[in-house]
């Protein structure tokens, strides 16, 4: 109708003006100005030793690869809230194989556990289109009582140092194992959301379902897969932590689901769906590193920290919506 | 009773309406007015400017020039709840309501009888009562919406309407969602609304219904007024010229003459929506018209072929090939492509850019060494952006800061891109400018010159027969007639034959 090709026209200027949007790029800048805030700052309290900076990385490295995992499920419209309990599952089904069999039955059992959470959490969403919001919420309760369960709430020692020096304890010259992983994942994530056909799909069904239908694509093959995607890399993300930390514990990755959907929002993917970047994600995971880092440098308590970087998260995701 | 003489004043008076949107007159001098206990029916073709006329009436647009009376009083109307407070209700065509409420929590949605800010239930649920009383329809008020019917969606929908001292009842295309024996139910509450006075302006593009419920009916062109009169003075000859009008010549198709083997053969086939029974052929080179009214099952044949009304009986064969596409992918993989109904929703995603837009549907195209490559990707969409008439936008921007004609036209090229062997369209130039439509015209025409074939649906009768080498004339999920291009000579001609005029 008439009014209908009017408001095409009306809303072609507005369209152009709100299409200057620092939404996807504000957490490069945030991350520029925060480190050199904290470079003057916090020079005095050796901020800027490549030991500090290599710690910030190490740091940020395992929810940055958990992050990875969830800016497709965002992207596609979705959410993860089991990753972090996932990550404690895993960490104690590596480390007990580990003990039993071996550690490359540690590795397999650490996957297929994964990959079948990730089964599970797939299938309810997509294909019986429960909520993935109560979907993984209720796998976050079945992952974190099941590792609590097995191992009875004790602590599972990793003695085989083949394992924890592959998974985060070594290092590559002056480089952390865990940041070499971490820019594996990133790099794998980033490739595939960009360069291939799924990735586009990903982000097409995130943006209108309706109209990727339409166009030949399948939904619930696309939502299937990104829900898959999370759990494994989350299981990845367990097995770091069984590496970095020597042993296997209900509690790792305990709340990481919360700093990974921060890092995601704050690397510009939009959280109705339809628009990510795993180059976002990376540094938005690095940006909260970062923080974490300069607070305590600062010598912040741990609560003080914890009101301070959540004013600063708020900040950083209101600069950025902000047209 | 019909209307009698002029002695008291109308209800509603509108005169000398003109309104314009970014410099594009849409209403000039128009002017309509209702009297109580009168159905007044406004028609009119699409884009005529009845939707803006009652939206005006609503407080929902402002009138640039003209003035309003109620009951012979000026009156200014800048808000909805203006013209609420003014009595005048409009029965919204996608219902207004909220389907977890009850239906008398509906009908008092925002302006729920309140003590000290807490809701009184009771006194809403008699209030309620009383209205469906004065309706005459048997309703439970406590009843949760999501379990009832449409037909009792739009009881409450009406209900709503008449809350508080409503005195004048808009409805936009009230049957267009009904059943027959539902719509005859409408009928008789909307005649005994008007026995209590009530005065009900009545939009339909439905003459038949125009006929049996209407005292009164104005016919309005391109924005201004072409005839009031009673209904037991026009003829429905003098309806359908009005309402099919004709603005802007575009030459009929007529029959090409050049058709090649059959394409597409459907035999029996029903779906699970609203289709029942259809068979008819279509042939390489021809493009065939697919006429009906609102819900006739047009849209539902198209998206029967397309794969999202799946098919429950009957054999579709495409090229010799049998198929019964079971979603879009094996349609698009037959080689058959649906230019959908409503771009912005179906056809588009409206955040991304039009290159996103354009390689969406095969990115197999754009892939090198199995990955997309952006530099592909480009070269693609430039390359359909120059094939098709893309204007106004680079490959980068959004396609939703294009225009209507522009974003339909990345629509078509997104699927005439894919080398498609039956393109399917519905409503291909609705909300596009005149000069889009030509060019769409020319695009399919060139297509089935080509060899493919085309089936198209419109309510643009002229765009239509511009078109259409053949017509398939739908009615309640059927096809009730199949036509040849000369026996639809213009727009009135085919307005009767979906009207079901015998002539």
């Amino acid at each position: 109708m008439t009014e209908l090709r009017i408001e095409g026209t009306h809303s072609r200027a507005k369209g152009l003006l709100s299409r200057v949007n620092l939404g996807q790029y504000i957490i490069y800048l945030a991350f520029a100005v925060t480190f050199i805030l904290f470079a003057v700052a916090l020079d005095d309290r050796g901020f800027l030793t490549s030991g500090n900076l290599m710690n910030i990385l190490r740091q940020s490295a395992i929810v940055g690869v958990i992050a990875v995992g969830m800016t497709f499920v965002i992207a596609d419209a979705e959410i993860d809230l089991s990753v972090g309990s996932v990550a404690g599952l895993v960490s104690v089904v590596t480390a007990m194989a580990i003990s039993h069999w071996g550690i490359l039955a540690g590795i397999v059992a650490g996957l297929m556990v994964g990959m079948l959470i990730g089964l599970v959490n797939g299938s309810l969403v997509a294909f019986v289109k429960i909520p993935s919001f109560l979907v993984t919420l209720a796998m976050m309760g079945i992952a974190f009582g099941l590792a609590q369960w097995v191992t009875d709430s004790a602590p599972q020692p990793i003695l085989k140092q083949g394992y924890n020096m592959a998974f985060g304890s070594g290092d590559i010259g002056p480089v952390p194992g865990l940041v070499i992983w971490f820019l594996i994942i990133a790099g794998c994530g980033a490739f595939v959301l960009k360069k291939t056909r799924f990735g586009r799909h990903v982000i097409s069904v995130g943006a209108n379902p309706t109209a990727s239908i339409y166009t030949g694509i399948s939904v619930v093959r696309t939502k299937f897969l990104v829900m898959l995607i999370s759990s494994v890399v989350a299981a990845l993300g367990g097995m770091l932590y069984a590496g970095r930390l020597q042993s296997g514990r209900y509690q790792w990755g305990q709340g990481d689901e919360m700093n990974a959907i921060a890092a995601v929002i704050l690397g510009g993917t939009a959280l109705a769906g339809g628009r990510g970047s795993v180059l976002g994600t990376v540094f938005g995971a690095l940006f909260m590193g970062l923080i974490n880092n300069g607070l305590i440098l600062a010598g912040l308590s741990s609560p003080q920290q914890q009101v301070v970087r959540g004013i600063i998260i708020i900040l950083a995701v209101a600069l950025g919506s902000k047209k | 009773m019909t209307v009698s003489g002029c002695t008291e004043p109308a209800l509603i008076r509108m005169s000398g309406i003109c309104k314009s949107f970014n410099g594009v007159q849409v209403l000039n001098d128009a002017g309509f007015e209702v009297r109580a206990g009168e159905i007044h029916a406004l028609a009119g073709g699409n884009g005529a400017g009845k939707s803006t006329l009652m939206k005006i009436l609503q407080g929902v647009y402002q009138k640039d020039a003209g003035t309003i009376e109620i009951q012979g009083r000026p009156a200014q109307l800048n808000t909805y709840a203006d013209a609420r407070r003014q009595g005048i209700g409009m029965v919204f065509q996608e219902f207004s309501l909220v389907p977890s409420l009850t239906v008398a929590q509906n009908i008092y949605l925002n302006d729920e009888p309140r003590s000290a800010m807490l809701i009184r239930d009771a006194e809403m649920i008699s209030g309620a009562r009383e209205i469906l009383g004065r309706m005459q329809v048997d309703l439970d008020p406590r009843a949760e919406l999501a379990s009832l019917s449409t037909a009792y969606w739009q009881l409450t929908e009406i209900a709503k309407a008449l809350r508080g001292e409503a005195r004048v009842l808009i409805m936009d295309e009230p049957t267009a969602s009904l059943a027959r024996k539902e719509a005859d139910r409408l009928f008789e509450l909307l005649r005994n609304l008007r026995e209590q006075g009530i005065g009900i302006i009545y939009i339909s593009h439905r003459m038949e219904e125009i006929y049996e419920i209407a005292d009164r009916i104005t016919i309005l062109r391109n924005g201004s007024n072409l005839l009031t009169k009673q209904i037991s003075e026009i003829t429905q000859e003098e309806i359908v010229r009005g309402i099919a009008g004709k603005a802007v010549a575009l030459t009929a198709a007529g029959s090409s003459g050049q058709c090649g083997d059959v394409l597409l053969k459907a035999t029996g086939v029903s779906a699970q929506r609203k289709l029942h029974d259809v068979s008819f052929e279509v042939h390489a080179g021809e493009v065939i018209g697919v006429a009906g009214l609102m819900g006739s099952g047009r849209t539902e044949l198209l998206e029967a072929l397309f794969g999202i009304n799946l098919t429950t009986r009957g054999s579709i064969v495409l090229d010799g090939q049998p198929m019964s596409p079971r979603s879009p992918r094996d349609a698009i993989a037959a080689g058959v492509v649906l230019i959908p109904e409503d771009r912005r929703r179906q056809g588009l995603i409206l955040k991304h850019s039009v290159q996103e837009n354009l390689v969406l549907p095969d990115l197999s195209a754009v892939l090198r060494g199995g990955l997309l490559s952006a530099a592909a990707e480009r070269d693609r969409a430039v390359q359909l952006i120059g094939s098709y008439g893309i204007r106004g936008a680079g490959p980068n921007l959004p396609v939703e800061v294009l225009s209507g004609g522009n974003q339909q036209k990345v629509v078509i090229g997104k699927w005439l891109g894919v080398g498609p062997r039956l393109l399917l369209m519905d409503e291909p130039t609705a909300g596009v400018d005149i000069g889009t439509k030509s060019e769409i015209v020319k695009q399919v025409r060139e297509f089935a010159r080509n060899g493919g074939a085309v089936l198209v649906v419109s309510s643009e009768y002229q765009e239509l027969i511009a078109m259409s080498d053949r017509y398939l004339i739908m009615r309640g999920g059927s096809i009730i007639r199949s036509l040849p291009a000369d026996a639809v000579r213009d727009e009135t001609t085919l307005e009767m034959w979906v009207q079901g005029v015998e002539q």
